[in-house]
């Protein structure tokens, strides 16, 4: 009798357990931001219902270009010259540099250099001369007019130093500074880094390169992509697109569903549902959602946009495994301007927005053969 | 004491020790189980795109922190069967060939998001490249063709590791591991490849009897140089374990590397053989626990990889069965 008794005080307090950890483990999910508008859902005119038109106004070459920062560095048509430059805290560069028209613009070859990790970041309305560069999950300033680099973050508190940070960092890396993101007019910074909690969660943080402040916008959070509009960085992070408001870091949702293969022009956030075919369109300030499809159901999605002071325009490219389909898209009426069908068996290596009219989509035709299309609308 | 307590406290013991005994018979059984394939890919015509790189598809060379079939102290394989990439939560991974999602784990939970993605790279057999501890980009299914332009996932955050991509290249079943250093031999900022497996490049040169061998560790534990030094070390030296026409197994180290970590010798001079005598031979690199450099290794253990890698934790010698099963043959000129 007290063994079946025990039996059931046993099975008793397992579904208390459980109980309990159910509740927990609910809570844990619920998001601590305040509530948002209800997103309004409007279908538009579908640009997949257009036909796809071969246009035949685009150019050919037979090389592979690649551009960085609007400067053609590969294949190489300008004078290198390089200077090595040496941070404070002993890291060590070689800088290669293009001479364009009398100005040295840095660049980064990716398959050749030994010393730089990544390209260089321009800030904007500083005449090409200052330059921002990660390296080793931590953000330098590079200045052409000395020329000079160093750690552009240094370090928060006397509680928060680099060396304390690596002393408790783990297996695979203090992220001191990484993946910078810089406002329009180069008055903000936006970064993560882990260093508060010696390499375990990052927090997002805004430097203001006016006041020098760096401010602490969000704990154990972090972005996939961001953007930073006047008062407000809008931040994707898995599933959900966010906003915090610089001035109070008030934190509120934006969207739930939204997916990081995706772009922002601003005010939209453009991206798939899926990987293949149909994509939204998130308007950033009213919420309101336009969706679309592009290509057949074997088309994967890959999403470029930009924008000017007129109009936001996305590149979409249409993946199959027989051919690549270029369409681009008005996002602000979400309608179709113009598609081109790119040759069989391409293999992409890269897509970039030569200008806000022109893209250049370069990489091979069948195994071995290098092509380069510049595609306009 | 109660009747019940006292069986309840027995039955735990003995559960207890059945268990412990079981893993440890399971764990020294295992330590000759196959976990890796040694098969180098020659003269590779399309080289692997790195899993790492701008939305233009600009490529970075994250810092490699532990490499494929090294000789580790931290907890998991060891040696470790995959290379680790220091890549920051959130950062866009992207296949680094063209292929199809034979395999996705969604779950998240333990930070053990999975993709296992097979290309044809127009080499005599698929290559199948898997990603670890990231988040799969909504959408993606098993069966899906999936494109180096588009990206896959985005690193996963702490949860058990520190944020970073665990890729290896695996067979079909997901359960031997191959060497990754060919897909990426054009690669400068990785050594050509070097950096992501403890050996690379063998090279027999039958004419003239000369071997010669790249193997060096990178970090995996926190190391003041380790940013600054690139987190490259030497070994503590290299050992040649050789069998001339299936002779007892003999060997001898070898310490002298060049700038680049490459070991070279006179397989003749240094085993004595003599013109078509055969020998069959494997090395172990062996990590130096007494580094002034790679300080954090010092009190590991386990501390030799084999090339050709094969077992999943041998020892720092073999039986002579276990030596034939992964020696390569060759005549001496």
């Amino acid at each position: 009798m007290n063994k079946l008794k025990n039996i059931k005080l046993n099975i008793a307090l397992m579904i208390i357990v459980l109980c309990v950890a159910t509740i927990l483990s609910s809570c844990k999910k619920s998001n601590p931001v305040t509530a948002s508008p209800p997103i309004t859902e409007t279908t538009s005119e579908q640009p997949s219902t257009t036909a796809i038109i071969e246009e035949s106004d685009y150019i050919k070459l037979d090389m592979l270009i690649q551009y960085q920062n609007g400067i053609q560095v590969l294949p190489v048509i300008y004078d290198v010259t390089s200077v090595n430059l040496k941070a404070s805290d002993g890291y060590e560069i070689r800088l290669d540099l293009l001479l364009v028209e009398g100005i040295k613009y840095p660049t980064y070859f990716p398959r050749q250099n030994e010393t730089l990790d990544s390209p260089l970041i321009p800030i904007p309305e500083t005449d090409s001369l200052k330059y921002l560069l990660c390296n080793h999950h931590k953000i330098y300033l590079i200045d052409l007019s000395v020329p000079s680099i160093d750690m552009l973050l240094t370090e928060a508190d006397e509680d928060t130093t680099y060396a304390k940070s690596l002393e408790h960092n783990q297996a695979n890396g203090l992220y001191w500074g990484t993946k910078p993101i810089l406002s329009d007019d180069g008055h903000y910074l936006l970064y993560l880094t882990n260093r508060r909690n010696n390499g375990k969660t990052n927090d997002i943080r805004l430097y203001d390169f006016n006041t020098k402040e760096d401010i602490l916008l969000a704990k154990d959070s972090y972005y996939t992509d961001a953007y930073i509009s006047d008062t407000t960085v809008f931040y994707t992070c898995k599933d959900m697109l966010m906003r915090i408001e610089i001035s109070s870091k008030a934190k509120a949702a934006v969207s739930y569903s939204i997916s990081s293969n995706g772009s922002f022009s601003y005010p939209y956030y453009i991206y798939t549902t899926t990987y293949y075919q149909k994509y939204e369109i998130l308007n950033l300030l009213t919420l309101n959602v336009e969706k679309g499809s592009l290509g057949t159901e074997n088309s994967a999605l890959k999403i470029l946009s930009t924008k000017t002071n007129r109009s936001n325009t996305a590149a979409f490219l249409l993946l199959d495994k027989q051919k690549i389909t270029l369409s681009f898209v008005d996002i602000q009426h979400n309608k179709l301007i113009k598609t081109f069908v790119l040759s069989d068996s391409f293999r992409l290596v890269y897509t970039q927005w030569k200008d806000n009219n022109t893209l250049l989509v370069s990489g091979y035709e069948g195994d071995t053969n290098e092509k380069t299309y510049l595609l306009s609308y | 004491m109660k009747k019940h307590t006292c069986f309840r406290i027995r039955f735990t013991c003995i559960i207890t020790f059945l268990l412990t005994l079981s893993m440890i018979c399971v764990l020294s059984a295992s330590d000759y189980d196959r976990a890796f394939i040694q098969k180098p890919i020659n003269n590779l015509l399309i080289q692997a795109l790195s899993p790492y790189k701008s939305a233009e598809g600009i490529e970075y060379w994250p810092l490699c922190t532990s490499k494929n079939n090294q000789p580790r102290y931290v907890s998991g394989t060891n040696p470790h069967q995959g290379t680790d990439l220091s890549i920051n939560v959130g950062e866009s991974i992207y296949p680094i060939y063209d292929g199809e999602v034979i395999y996705i784990n969604k779950d998240i939970s333990a930070q053990l998001g999975h993709i296992v993605v097979k290309s044809d790279i127009g080499y005599e057999e698929s290559v199948y490249i898997e990603y670890l501890h990231v988040i799969p980009i909504d959408g993606i299914e098993t069966g899906d063709y999936v494109y180096t332009s588009i990206p896959i996932a985005t690193i996963d955050e702490y949860k058990r590791y520190d944020s970073h991509l665990h890729i290896g290249r695996v067979n079909a079943e997901r359960a031997l591991h191959y060497q990754l250093y060919d897909l990426f031999s054009d690669t400068a900022r990785w050594k050509n490849g070097s950096d992501l497996d403890v050996f690379s490049h063998p090279n027999f040169n039958s004419e003239m009897n000369t071997f010669s061998i790249t193997a060096y560790v990178s970090s995996d534990t926190e190391n003041t140089d380790y940013y600054g030094g690139y987190g490259r070390f030497p070994m503590k030296y290299i050992t040649f374990f050789y069998s001339v026409n299936n002779g007892t197994w003999k060997n001898f180290n070898i310490t002298d590397y060049d700038e680049d970590f490459r070991y070279s010798f006179n397989i003749k001079d240094l085993t004595g053989a003599k013109s078509n005598d055969n020998l069959r031979y494997y090395l172990t690199a062996t990590r130096d626990n007494n580094s002034t450099l790679d300080t954090t290794f010092k009190d590991a253990t386990y501390t030799v990889a084999y090339y050709p890698a094969y077992y999943s934790h041998p020892s720092a010698t073999l039986t002579k069965d276990q030596a034939d099963i992964i020696s390569i043959s060759i005549t001496i000129k």
